[in-house]
């Protein structure tokens, strides 16, 4: 037993009291909940869970079962606090009962199969952070992860581009997900004493006031990792949103989101320590964006893709690229997406392109990374998609299959290369009934 | 300071400095994990005392580093699982090989192959500290890819058996701990998945096999890319290529091994649209 189960039994029923009052929150709205009991705002356009930042390792002390709530405490804080800029958010800290394992794929099961209020609906973003605490001689050190997805009518769906290739007398329909939508981060060092630090200051910085101006004197929000505090932001005008407790505890007042670098709140700042939580801020601005068929509102293209911007910027100036390939990849990866939204013209999607290119080469182990490089390699400048950059187009995606037999977009894309080699011989590398055979072949393994 | 240790000779010279010694070598026994999973042992370095001041300090790494490389859940929370097969890193206490690797005799390499062990880890660790203050590490890191050795002990492969490579902080941007000086370029990832295929292929579970394989050669290949020339990198192309041989072989293993009923020549596996002689598919333009 550790000293947090009582608080936590304490938080159990204050969570269960304020449970239905969560449910009918607005589309701002932070909380805390068991996982067992996990569920989304019905509101957000882009809702956050935060898992367990659990200890591994053999010596679950009291002191680092509390430092690891402690950590996942203050990632949802941080977090949340990041994403209230984008407006229709909901931030959830979900925490595991003593000796128990908070699951990620049952959390995500849990929200998002269909299971009335709480659950995801067509559209609905999440993105969901966990991570590991282990330790060594006075430091700590935190490994975090994270998984995004959108919502769509039977689960969750991958984000998907449409690729037209027009050429050769011919065009052709493919289609390429991300790279991946998920990714581990290093782990990262902080000593306990910083950690302490960090939460000292971080009650000192969140402050609520009476009125939207910095001058004005406020109160400190309450912030105790081992109480459950829901509260929900029942108004946003600009920049500024009314933080409003759920139950008796803490204070009421508004509160500025941080929109821009300068923001930044200072020394107290988890993100000093751990700066994959900018490249957190950068991917929610990106779900937030995909988040935008209604009934859910549309955010600026253009706002999310300057927080995006800002956020990379941030995780890359901490973060050389040599550390984290991946990271960058997908970076490149989610940039590719935004601009191929942004700007249709041959030029604008050459630049996607090249995006496309230059992750792939990051991540040259993900099969749906070269998948995305190579539906899209003929639209790249200079390009064009003829009889030998159809053959090309055919071996490329052999090569994303071997990296993974099973992906039903790199089946559906052959398939469809092969049925132009079938209807097109003049752009095949193939007779007709080698083609033949590997539409069998295909067929027959997109069906097992 | 780059610390290399670019021979026998250099490595026993500065292993003369350290706590652990090359008189100390020894293999003790190590737990594996059980069938169906693999294992990969984690053997202790021999270290300077620049590297850790006492016993205890390399016990705390070797934990952490355990800690780290284990985190199979995680990698499943991630649908990051490549795979499709278990992989368990388990700590050796005690258990110091000798750098040269001599220790590894064919009838102790049987008996790892025998308990599923894909790679075990080991190597010696050096530290300086820089005019700033800076303590930079740097690492000296064996890889004994277990079912490449068993078959090169039977004369079946050619492949390099024991590949070494050097880690010099002075290629990151912040001091890097020992941990992340090893783990962060995923060469150990790149090991497992050749070891791993490599062992399929000999069980001719070739679809598994190729998958592995060209997952390691993918690896392998960004690995080479950031390494100077040199020996290292010679070691990681001769991989790459063992990789891609072992590749052709699955493909055509499966060529050969019809569905059970099925005339010669019938394809009914993905596998049979790959290339032989580009066993991985084309790689991207440039």
């Amino acid at each position: 037993m550790t000293p947090t189960v009582a608080p936590f039994k304490l938080a159990l029923v204050r969570l269960l009291l304020a449970l239905a009052a969560i449910a009918a929150m607005p589309a701002y709205a932070g909380s805390m909940l068991p996982c067992s009991q996990a569920r989304v705002f019905t509101g957000a356009a882009l809702n956050s869970f935060v898992l367990p930042y659990r200890y591994v390792g053999e010596r679950a002390t009291p002191e680092l079962l509390q430092a690891s709530r402690q950590i996942s405490a203050l990632v949802h804080f941080e977090i949340l606090f990041n994403l209230l800029k984008y407006g229709g958010v909901g931030g959830t800290d979900l925490v595991a009962p003593p000796g128990e394992i908070c699951d990620v794929d049952f959390v995500v099961s849990q929200v998002s199969g269909d299971k009335g209020p709480g659950s995801l609906v067509n559209g609905q973003t999440l993105l969901i952070t966990w991570g590991r605490l282990f330790e060594e001689g006075d430091q700590l050190y935190i490994q975090s992860y994270l998984r995004f997805f959108r919502q769509g009518p039977k689960g969750p769906m991958p984000e998907t581009l449409a690729v037209h290739l027009a050429g050769a007398g011919s065009g052709l329909n493919l289609s390429a997900t991300l790279p991946a939508q998920a990714i581990a981060f290093a782990p990262r060092r902080i000593s306990r004493a910083d950690l302490a630090r960090v939460t000292e200051e971080f009650k000192r910085a969140m402050v609520v006031r009476p009125q939207k101006d910095l001058n004005v004197p406020g109160q400190s929000i309450d912030f105790r990792h081992e109480v459950a505090f829901p509260y929900g932001v029942t108004r946003a005008e600009g920049d500024w949103m009314w933080l409003q407790p759920l139950t008796s505890v803490g204070p009421a007042g508004w509160v500025r989101a941080r929109v821009r670098d300068s923001d930044e709140a200072g020394s107290w700042s988890l993100r000093r320590w751990l700066p994959e939580l900018d490249y957190v801020d950068a991917v929610a601005s990106f779900m937030r964006l995909r988040a935008g068929s209604p009934p859910f509102a549309r955010y600026s293209p253009e706002r999310a893709r300057d927080a995006f911007d800002a956020g990379m910027r941030r995780f890359e100036a901490a973060v050389p690229a040599a550390e984290a390939p991946a990271a960058y990849g997908l970076a490149r990866a989610l940039r590719g997406f935004m601009q191929w939204e942004a700007d249709t013209s041959n030029e604008g999607r050459a630049k996607a392109a090249e995006l496309f290119k230059e992750a792939q080469a990051d991540m040259p182990e993900y099969a749906a990374a070269r998948n995305l490089a190579a539906v899209t390699r003929p639209l790249r400048a200079g390009a064009t998609f003829d009889a030998p950059s159809s053959a090309r187009l055919g071996s490329e995606l052999v090569g994303a299959l071997a990296l993974a037999p099973g992906d039903a977009v790199v089946l559906d894309n052959l398939q469809r290369v092969y049925k132009l080699y079938a209807d097109r011989p003049q752009l095949s590398p193939f007779d007709a009934r080698e083609v033949k055979q590997r539409q069998q072949v295909i067929k027959a393994g997109a069906t097992r | 300071m780059n610390v290399r240790l670019p021979g026998h000779a250099t490595a026993c010279a500065l292993l003369a400095l350290c706590l652990s010694t090359c008189a100390r070598a020894e293999l003790k026994p190590c737990q594996s994990v059980r069938a169906p999973a693999f294992t990969v042992y984690l053997s202790e370095p021999a270290f300077t005392r620049e590297a850790f001041k006492t016993p205890d300090d390399l016990d705390a790494f070797m934990t952490r580093l355990h800690r780290q490389l284990d985190d199979g859940r995680d990698r499943r929370w991630l649908n990051a699982s490549t795979t499709d097969v278990d992989v368990r890193f388990v700590r050796c206490p005690g258990r110091v090989p000798s750098l040269d690797g001599e220790d590894f005799r064919p009838d102790i390499v049987e008996t790892m192959r025998g308990q599923g062990v894909l790679l075990e880890v080991w190597g010696s660790l050096d530290a300086r500290t820089a005019a700033d203050g800076t303590r930079l590490p740097s690492a000296d890191m064996r890889f004994l890819l277990v079912p490449v050795r068993f078959a090169a002990d039977r004369n079946e492969t050619a492949a390099p058996p024991l590949p070494r490579l050097d880690y010099v902080a002075a290629a990151f941007s912040a001091a890097p701990d020992f941990a992340a000086l090893i783990t962060a370029q995923r060469e150990v990832d790149a090991f497992v998945a050749t070891a791993l295929g490599f062992k399929l292929l000999r069980e001719r579970r070739y679809e598994l096999a190729h998958r592995n394989l060209c997952l390691a050669g993918a690896l392998l290949k960004k690995i080479e890319k950031r390494l100077p020339p040199g020996r290292d990198r010679d070691v990681v192309v001769s991989l790459q290529s063992f990789a891609q041989a072992a590749a052709t072989s699955a493909i055509q293993g499966v060529v050969a091994q019809p569905p059970a009923g099925a005339p010669p020549g019938t394809r009914s596996s993905l596998l049979t649209l790959q290339n032989p002689k580009e066993p991985c598919g084309q790689e991207l333009e440039p």
